[in-house]
């Protein structure tokens, strides 16, 4: 079958462990105020592949990676779930480690099949409130903590990435917050908090989307410092 | 034969006792180790109070202008100078180039011109001595113009050709300097007196006169680096006792090389594992501790140091931060499986910490994916901390050259010894693609250099068309580039054969003849452009093509497309197979490199506007790099490009510089070296040659240029060897900040 896809990105090392590939799918059901990707909200506007073809463009990074591995993120890879898994398939034949980046608000069959291939899931819970969660995405906090009960009882291994917006989510009570919900389950691994960053600024304005934290700083990376140790607490 | 001598004692005899074979020395005598860094020394006091005198002299040499002195009353050879010192109680490690420490010598064999102007360059003048001795005297660059051709003369002008070693010392010869320290400067003499009498003995050819006449320069030159050796107080007839002699002996013969040629690109070879031996019988002996051991190599790399050559502005330009290519090959396995890496393939890249960052030596590990993990592992870091080191795929290198080669200059394998190469820089790629559209004319002056036809006319530009008249232009070019490289070599040999060098090979050397090829990228990516977009030629009042509208999208290079790389692949074997129609001088066997030196700069500005976008004088990107910024797919993408291109063809070396930040490379040190580590084992799995590789933000290299007075030390690798970037012209600077510099996602 065929895919919609962004961009490959043939280094990453960030998401998830060791030299990754990174394929960035197209499709989106939320709107976060901080999106960095807001060329891969309409599945349409990505690149069509078919599924052998994406795996054999990985797999030409196979020398790297394979000590790595591959991560689907986007958009939200999960919008096009029977078609990631297509071409997770190819990839774990291969013995490649895979990653999902994800914001689990996606979540049905085609998910959950999706998911028996998946090595590590990339989770962000972004807002601790249901009411911060609908005003700042556009969807429910509720769903998301259902996808990480979901994992809990798959056993996945995940990691938290958090990203943190002064103003909006960098308070110690709200790192204290996310640190509650993340309590119980034994399946994180990982919880990393990411600065909010505007190097996206440039593709809201191509776009001709107004950007709504335009006028916000940038987090510094001494806050995020700050606030991690709170994490280890 | 029996290890009868002393001086041999503790070393697992061989057929190396009775014949030269340093290669069979190595391999019965070296003790591998797959074991990590912990056992690194640090500094020494006396190699602190040392480095302390070595960094006022840098120091002063920088307020200086970059050059603290020059001896413009001797010629430089072995025994131009009497001993000096930098500071005689602390050296372990004796001999100066000159009579005082970084002070350069006046080397005017390889032209009279090119000595005078790089005098006067920094305030001083020749001596009328040396003036009036050279006035009667034939020099390299006096042969080379009396026999160049009205056509090679507009070739070298135009920039068709640049880099020609035909007014400076050809380089990348890399003597055997192992051999002094093995076995002594008399068997040295007497097995090459027993060369000549056997050479005596057939019918005398012209080839066999030149080779009589050579040895007898040999045999004085190891003559005279005795005597030089002797004027230290050493005596070097006889085989060094123990490891402070064995790197005592061998570097009086790497400095009476440098002392006797100011070639471009003085390698040292490969003297790691060959000290190693030294030093473990030292420390098995318990004359020696780790500490004393390290104290030797620090001292001796403090040596490479200050290696000196005295350049003119031109030089600079092409060859930009004052290097010598002081190359020395690090690490690699051997043929029997067994790593060749030794505890002094650490020593050597731990003085990185204890002499702090330079660009000397040109450390260069030889990869494979068969190193112990340990030493991939300190590389990795060595490489993050210090930008210093540069990376050879010794999985491709060894099936052919065994393993005992060494890299002379940035990217050329030679076996140690046993092989020499005609160093011939580089031809303008791109200049070829304008001299085929404008029918043999050059863009910027208009001269019919190349053989006539029509300018190509107007429209959209055809590509098959292009292709066949680019096809026929390389053609042309490869004929006059041979004959060019055969009129340089005959002279070099004649008028400054290197004498100590050469006395330090076997007489019946094989020779390469190196060819090379700039602009790749902009090339590769214009034939893209006029194949997958649309390219119309722009005319300027000469009828001349200088411009090209170019609309639409085309693949680049350094994306791992294989439409546009395919036609990089193509060009090179191209160009080596037109190369090879044409017969070299000494029945040299061709070779090719993607390689610039810091020299993209200059083909840039000699280059009009390309089809792929790039404006008229904007610098080429280095080597077999990408085009600056058009590599879209990440970093992984990019490598991957360059892997493809064939190094069946580019026997001479594939030159790749990358820089990446750190962010990029993992969030903790740990991760960045264990993801550089999975990074170069996929990159060189694939075939590929070489990497240079720079972990740092671009922003440090912005605050450089702005204040140099910010990080004085700061190193860099640029292409195929490092520079301190303070060294660069604004220019080059300028240039290798507008990089690719692959960042986090």
């Amino acid at each position: 079958m065929t895919g919609y896809v962004h961009s490959i990105q043939s280094l990453g090392t960030l998401d998830g462990p060791g030299v990754r590939a990174v394929i960035f799918t197209t499709g989106c059901p939320l709107r976060c105020i901080y999106c960095h990707n807001p060329d891969t909200w309409k599945k349409e506007a990505g690149e069509v592949f078919s599924s052998s073809e994406l795996a054999e463009k990985v797999l030409k990074l196979y020398p790297y990676i394979k000590n790595g591995g591959v991560t689907f993120s986007g958009g939200e890879p999960c919008v096009q779930a029977k078609f990631v898994t297509e071409v997770a398939k190819i990839l774990k034949a291969r013995g490649l480690h895979i990653a999902l980046d994800t914001s689990g608000a996606v979540d049905n069959e085609d998910t959950d099949k999706l998911l028996e291939l998946v090595d590590l899931v990339l989770l962000d819970v972004k807002f601790t409130s249901s009411e911060a969660y609908k005003l700042n995405t556009g969807a429910d906090l509720a769903g998301v903590l259902r996808f990480l009960e979901k994992l809990e009882a798959l056993g996945k291994d995940v990691w938290i990435r958090h990203v943190v917006v002064p103003g909006i989510n960098d308070t110690e009570e709200d790192i204290r917050a996310l640190s509650k919900i993340l309590e119980p389950y034994k399946c994180i691994k990982k919880t990393e908090l990411l600065p909010f960053r505007k190097l996206c600024l440039e593709k809201y304005e191509k776009l001709g989307i107004p950007f709504p934290l335009r006028d916000t700083p940038e987090a510094e990376q001494k806050r995020i410092s700050e606030l991690e140790e709170l994490l280890k607490r | 034969m029996e290890n009868t001598r002393t001086e041999w004692q503790g070393f697992i005899s061989g057929k190396w006792c009775d014949t030269i074979d340093v290669r069979e020395f190595i391999q019965k005598n070296y003790t591998p180790y797959i074991g990590d860094e912990s056992f690194l020394a640090p500094a020494t006091e006396r190699t602190a109070r040392l480095f302390g005198k070595l960094e006022a002299k840098l120091k002063e040499e920088k307020d200086k202008g970059g050059v603290i002195g020059v001896d413009t009353n001797n010629v430089s050879s072995l025994l131009s100078y009497p001993a000096a010192y930098l500071d005689k109680d602390d050296e372990l490690i004796v001999g100066l180039q000159t009579g005082a420490p970084l002070v350069r010598g006046v080397n005017p064999f390889g032209g009279i011109r090119m000595a005078r102007s790089a005098c006067k360059a920094y305030g001083y003048e020749l001596s009328d001595e040396i003036e009036r001795e050279f006035f009667y005297k034939t020099t390299h660059n006096d042969g080379v113009f009396r026999a160049y051709t009205d056509t090679m003369r507009a070739m070298r002008h135009t920039g068709i050709l640049t880099g020609l070693p035909d007014a400076y010392g050809r380089g990348r010869i890399i003597g055997d300097y192992r051999r002094i320290a093995l076995y002594g400067i008399d068997k040295l003499i007497e097995e090459k007196k027993r060369d000549k009498e056997e050479l005596g003995k057939k019918r005398m050819t012209e080839e066999n006169i030149r080779l009589c006449e050579e040895l007898y320069k040999q045999i004085d030159f190891l003559g005279k680096l005795r005597d030089m050796a002797a004027l230290y107080g050493v005596d070097i007839s006889k085989p060094a006792t123990n490891a402070r002699e064995a790197i005592q002996w061998l570097y009086f013969g790497y400095l009476a090389a440098n002392k006797e040629q100011n070639g471009a690109a003085m390698s040292l070879g490969r003297v790691g594992t060959f000290i190693d031996i030294y030093l473990e019988r030292d420390l098995r002996l318990g004359v020696l501790d780790e500490a004393g051991a390290q104290e030797l190599i620090d001292q001796f790399v403090m040596k490479l140091r200050m290696i000196r050559h005295l350049r003119t502005p031109e030089y600079n330009e092409l060859f930009g931060g004052d290097p010598v290519w002081i190359t020395e090959a690090v690490g690699g396995m051997g043929e029997d499986g067994r790593t060749l890496v030794t505890k002094s393939a650490f020593r050597f890249l731990h003085t990185l910490y204890n002499l702090g960052t330079a660009p000397e030596p040109n450390l260069t590990v030889l990869w494979s994916e068969a190193l112990p993990e340990a030493f991939k592992r300190y590389c990795a870091r060595v490489s993050i901390e210090t930008d210093s080191i540069q990376y050879e795929n010794d999985d491709l290198m060894r099936p052919i050259y065994g393993d005992d080669y060494a890299i002379a200059c940035c990217v050329s394998a030679m076996k140690v010894g046993k092989q020499m190469q005609f160093f011939g820089a580089r031809c303008n790629l791109p200049k070829i693609l304008l001299m085929a559209l404008n029918g043999g004319k050059e863009e910027k002056t208009g001269m019919q250099i190349g053989p006539e036809m029509p300018v190509i006319k107007g429209g959209v530009l055809d590509f098959d068309e292009v292709k066949r008249r680019l096809d026929y232009y390389l053609g042309w070019l490869a004929g006059e580039y041979v004959d060019t490289m055969n009129v340089i070599h005959f002279m070099h040999d004649k008028y400054a054969y290197e004498k100590t060098q050469l006395a330090l090979h076997d007489t019946e050397v094989e020779r390469v003849m190196a060819f090379g090829a700039a602009g790749l990228s902009v090339i590769a990516d214009s034939l893209s452009a006029i194949k997958y977009a649309s390219v119309t030629p722009e005319y300027d009042e000469r009828g001349l093509v200088t411009g090209f509208k170019t609309e639409g999208e085309f693949p680049t290079y350094g994306n791992d497309d294989d439409r546009v790389d395919s036609i990089a692949k193509e060009l090179l074997e191209r160009l080596i197979t037109e190369l090879r129609k044409n017969p070299t001088y000494r029945g040299a066997k061709h070779t090719l490199s993607v390689l610039t030196i810091t020299s993209n700069v200059v083909y840039g500005k000699k280059t009009g506007a390309t089809p792929d976008g790039r404006a008229a004088g904007e610098p080429f990107a280095p080597g077999a790099n990408p085009m600056h910024n058009r590599e879209k797919c990440g970093a992984l993408a990019s490598l991957n490009s360059v892997a493809k291109m064939p190094y069946d063809c580019c026997r001479d070396g594939i030159s790749n510089t990358f820089s990446i930040v750190p962010a990029a490379l993992g969030k903790t040190d740990e991760e960045r070296i264990g993801n550089l580590v999975n990074i170069l084992d996929g990159y060189f799995v694939q075939n590929s040659h070489h990497i240079n590789v720079n972990v740092l933000d671009r922003q440090k290299l912005v605050d450089a240029m702005n204040d140099p007075e910010l990080y004085p030390n700061l190193t860099i690798r640029v292409s195929g060897y490092a520079v301190n970037f303070h060294k660069l012209s604004r220019e080059q600077q300028a240039e290798v900040i507008k990089r690719t510099f692959h960042e986090a996602v």
